[in-house]
């Protein structure tokens, strides 16, 4: 009885991860900027799942797994601060035409990882994720008034980041 | 913020987030092995904690019961004053009572050589003296 219980429980885990472990590392990339990093960030949230799986079952495990890829890479960022490179507030070595998906890539990336930890994460949540203000406020931890803030902060950031490119890149520049 | 701007941004993630990347390096089941070893290492570490908890628990009320009571300390008793006395037998102790001028030879002698009488008193040899 048990046993079988264990095994429908890997199933349906199974299929769970099959369905959304590319996003989550996805959103682990946007956060991270390092693959590697990412892939250690989705499998952290995918075994603590694994692990409150039977409490959470179908309620709410995309906000949970959100939850633990957010709060681990802001609480290993807090633990390797020392270990990073130090951000410095020179224009990033800009390509002079905007050729290749990947160059664009690149740039958003390397502007992205400008912004601050908090405030990439609010930015990813908001705006890679879809939430809501209040959804974004509790995946954190936080109240929406400062999501708010955190959120107009980041934006600032990113087009301070990359200058005129900034509106380039967006759809409406194109 | 207006809500270009935010369409800006969204813009701007899609195009950094639609990355294939490599292939994940782990599995479900991989995934599913890990989490029943913690699941595992933390029963294990309950079952410690409260095996610990018990044995450090009885240790405790076996000591509290199981010493022998101590009990107040009493002061000592008074000490008492023993005298003793050594009779010297052979001095005899003449002890003499008057009664007046009676004569009346009715006096008794003891083996200590006390001699009481009712009138007169003898000494050590016998020879009565009158008071």
């Amino acid at each position: 009885m048990a046993y079988s219980a264990a095994v429908a429980r890997d199933d349906d885990f199974s299929e769970y991860f099959a369905a959304r472990a590319h996003a989550l590392r996805a959103t682990a990339y946007l956060l991270c900027g390092d693959w590697h990093r990412a892939e250690d960030i989705t499998q952290v949230a995918m075994t603590k799942l694994y692990l409150a799986w039977p409490r959470l079952r179908q309620v709410g495990l995309d906000a949970y797994a959100r939850k633990v890829v957010v709060r681990t890479f802001l609480a290993e960022n807090r633990r390797l601060w020392r270990k990073r490179e130090h951000l410095t507030h020179e224009p990033p070595e800009l390509p002079a035409s905007f050729g290749g998906d990947a160059e664009e890539r690149l740039l958003v990336q390397a502007a992205l990882s400008s912004v601050p930890p908090r405030q990439r994460a609010v930015l990813v949540l908001r705006y890679w994720n879809d939430l809501s203000v209040e959804e974004t406020a509790e995946a954190l931890g936080c109240s929406t008034g400062t999501v708010k803030s955190q959120a107009a902060r980041g934006v600032a950031a990113l087009r301070r980041r990359l200058g005129p490119h900034f509106d380039v890149l967006s759809p409406d520049g194109r | 913020m207006s809500s270009s701007d935010d369409e800006k941004v969204r813009a701007l993630l899609a195009r950094a987030g639609d990355q294939a990347g490599p292939p994940l390096g782990f599995t479900p089941t991989t995934i599913a092995r890990r989490g029943r070893r913690i699941r595992m290492l933390r029963w294990g570490g309950g079952v410690a904690g409260v095996v610990v908890v018990f044995a450090g628990v009885t240790v405790s009320l076996l000591l509290v019961s199981g010493g022998r009571p101590v009990e107040p300390a009493s002061p000592p008793p008074p000490a008492t004053t023993i005298v003793t006395t050594t009779v010297d037998d052979t001095t005899p102790t003449v002890t003499t009572t008057d009664h007046g001028p009676t004569t009346t030879e009715s006096s008794t002698t003891t083996g200590t050589g006390t001699t009481t009488g009712t009138g007169a008193t003898t000494t050590g040899d016998g020879v009565p003296t009158q008071h």
